[in-house]
């Protein structure tokens, strides 16, 4: 029986994996700086729940790639969110709704999910959403 | 036995049946053509993919009922050509509908909304538009 810690690597080299393998796509969703800072490159304002989205995978990305030491945004960080996006509260009742799972409570506040199938199928809805948009 | 019989009817049982009071519900987040084609018109920032899916199966339900349609069910395909849905996420949420007794499989991989999901759906779709204004 593989330990707790053990099991939280294996996912965390399978999370990487699934960033790696959609690399060029997420590069034209957001940078980060050095100091990781998230920056996103598009704007949409009549789909925010995906930016709402995407600055969630941003930071489960810095997490997976070693560069933060956390893939959750706290409480404090979402106060923030709501001055840019009005609606962020809604968002994140959606994303969180039991029908999609996207995004998880954590002790720290809130992440992506980490399940690989999960961060999968987000990637999916992004890409498929985001399609809509661009035609 | 009579009295106990009625009184269960009158407190207990549901009419399993759509009533034009959905309709008028509905109105808000579905249209038909003339064709039996099915509108979906909920925001999709804010609904989840499965509220979009029992939308389209409400919809489909409703065209049938109208004469417009010769079915009241849809296939995985339809549902995710006309919401631009990947296909695999349709035949999850489907799945997961299916497992709420919200969605009814029929034969040859169609699906029909049943009336506990159009009543669970109403009941989401409520809170959606209270927190918001609208879906």
């Amino acid at each position: 029986m593989p330990r707790r810690k053990d099991q939280m690597m294996f996912k965390k080299a399978e999370l990487r994996k699934i960033f790696r393998k959609k690399i060029s796509f997420l590069k034209k969703l957001f940078r980060v700086a050095g100091d990781g800072e998230v920056f996103l490159l598009y704007n949409y304002p009549p789909r925010d729940d995906l930016m709402f989205l995407t600055f969630f995978i941003a930071k489960m990305y810095l997490y997976v790639e070693r560069h933060s030491e956390t893939p959750s945004i706290s409480d404090d960080e979402l106060r923030i969110f709501s001055t840019i996006w009005p609606n962020a509260d809604e968002y994140l009742m959606k994303y969180m709704d039991a029908s999609e799972r996207f995004i998880v409570y954590t002790l720290r506040g809130y992440s992506l999910n980490p399940l690989p199938e999960k961060v999968n199928e987000v990637m999916e809805f992004l890409e498929k959403d985001l399609e809509l948009i661009v035609g | 036995m009579e009295d106990i019989r009625e009184t269960i009817k009158k407190e207990l049982v549901v009419k399993e049946a759509i009533t034009s009071e959905d309709v008028k519900f509905f109105k808000q987040f579905l249209a038909i053509t003339e064709k039996g084609k099915v509108i979906v018109k909920a925001d999709r920032a804010k609904a989840t993919y499965t509220d979009l899916i029992l939308l389209y199966l409400v919809g489909t339900k409703l065209a049938h009922m109208a004469g417009l349609r010769e079915t009241p069910h849809s296939s995985l395909e339809e549902l995710a050509k006309s919401l631009s849905i990947a296909p695999n996420a349709v035949a999850a949420r489907v799945n997961e509908c299916v497992d709420r007794g919200e969605v009814e499989r029929k034969q040859r991989g169609e699906y029909e909304a049943t009336v506990g999901g159009i009543t669970s759906l109403k009941e989401r779709l409520t809170r959606l538009t209270q927190a918001s204004g609208h879906a």
